[in-house]
């Protein structure tokens, strides 16, 4: 669904700032006949190491914005990004730090 | 002599409609200018002029929590520009603002081309920078023009479906040429007779007062700008359009084009909703952006 993402890095501290693409809709909104559509795991590693782990409901509203910190980081590095919602559906990207 | 005598009636004549030509402003000029000082005056330093312009606050809480004095750039934020809380809460927000999503669907969208193979960019040959030119008094069909209206026009001509008003795909399309057109003035000019009346027409429809609470655009927007109406903070008029189309947080984020929000907001006050791209509601822009002639965009933007 995409992935935007900004990530620096500075010292040895990296920050990331994702924007995920995603309608987040617990199917009850506006007569609730849709399905329920949600990420319930997003995760972030860096090196083999995940550096963020989430387990968002659908309380976390659409396009979620998600914004972390980590150490150990290095310019030119790269993060790998990968989510899945309940109905399955998963994504991954890379994403170099700058 | 006696044509001499007319050469110098005739040459007067168109002299002077000449000189009358340039002023189907001049009502609208002393207008924007009596509405910019207000502004700047109110603003200039709320901690001195409390009693009369912020009653119902106490000079701490100014002290506090308002910024001032505002320089006339300073409306392009709304009721950002004066609110710090909201201000500081809005640059965390805008660090990766959700509306990036929005300019980059319409960028597809705006280089997708027709299905006779033709883009925009054949309707709007300077680009889709353009956002400050518009809304513009088109003197042909004597009727105020908007951007969205544009766009409609454009799809119609190349044999496609027009977009639905207000939000949606349309307000996609306007917030990329809105994004590419940061920095640039606003630069709305009247120039004609019918213009003039449409100008009045839009003036009219600012003042007057409607719905159940006998509110109007002045009462909130110039009178109480400045003042809280439960947990919002009024924005001022002037610099209202800068945002457009706005990025509300408020419903799940929704992206609203000009009209969808000044209509939204008569509903809002207890009034009929005017339809969209009416004669009211184009005047009424028409108004609104004259005034705030000068000011630098800034849109898309996130709002509450």
């Amino acid at each position: 669904m995409g992935i935007k993402a900004i990530a620096k890095v500075k010292h040895d501290v990296a920050t990331v700032k994702l924007l995920v693409r995603h309608p987040m809709s617990s199917g009850k909104l506006g007569g609730g006949k849709g399905e329920p559509k949600f990420i319930n795991h997003l995760t972030v590693k860096h090196g083999g190491r995940v550096v963020y782990d989430m387990y968002p409901t659908s309380a976390v509203s659409k396009n979620p914005y998600i914004k972390f910190a980590f150490k150990g980081a290095k310019k030119g590095d790269v993060i790998k990004v990968w989510w899945q919602d309940n109905t399955g559906a998963s994504e991954k990207k890379d994403i170099k730090l700058k | 002599m006696l044509k001499r005598l007319i050469k110098i009636a005739i040459i007067s004549m168109i002299s002077g409609s000449i000189v009358f030509a340039a002023n189907f402003n001049a009502q609208a000029e002393k207008d924007r200018k009596a509405f910019v000082n207000y502004f700047l005056k109110k603003f200039q330093d709320p901690v001195k002029n409390h009693a009369q312009y912020f009653p119902y606050v106490s000079v701490a809480e100014i002290k506090k929590d308002y910024r001032y004095p505002l320089s006339f750039q300073d409306f392009q934020d709304g009721s950002l520009a004066w609110y710090k809380p909201s201000r500081e809460q809005f640059a965390e927000l805008n660090e990766f603002p959700a509306y990036s999503l929005e300019v980059d669907d319409g960028e597809a969208l705006w280089n997708k081309p027709f299905a006779n193979g033709k883009t925009y960019s054949s309707c709007f040959p300077k680009g889709p920078g353009v956002r400050n030119d518009y809304p513009y008094f088109d003197t042909k069909t004597n009727e105020v023009v908007t951007i969205g209206q544009a766009v409609n026009a454009c799809r119609v001509k190349n044999g496609e479906k027009p977009y639905k008003y207000g939000k949606g795909k349309i307000a996609k399309v306007i917030a990329y040429m809105a994004f590419k057109s940061r920095g640039k003035k606003i630069h709305v000019t009247i120039p004609s007779m019918a213009a003039a009346k449409a100008y009045e027409h839009g003036k009219k429809e600012f003042y007057k007062q409607r719905g159940y609470l006998s509110l109007s655009c002045n009462e909130c927007h110039v009178k109480s700008a400045g003042k809280r109406l439960r947990a919002e903070s009024l924005s001022p008029a002037l610099g209202q359009t800068t945002e457009m189309p706005v990025y509300r947080v408020k419903g799940n984020g929704t992206l609203l084009t000009l009209q969808a929000r000044l209509a939204g907001c008569v509903k809002g006050t207890g009034a009929e909703k005017p339809k969209l791209q009416s004669k009211t509601l184009r005047d009424l822009s028409y108004f609104l952006t004259y005034m705030s002639n000068g000011m630098k965009l800034y849109g898309p933007d996130t709002r509450k």
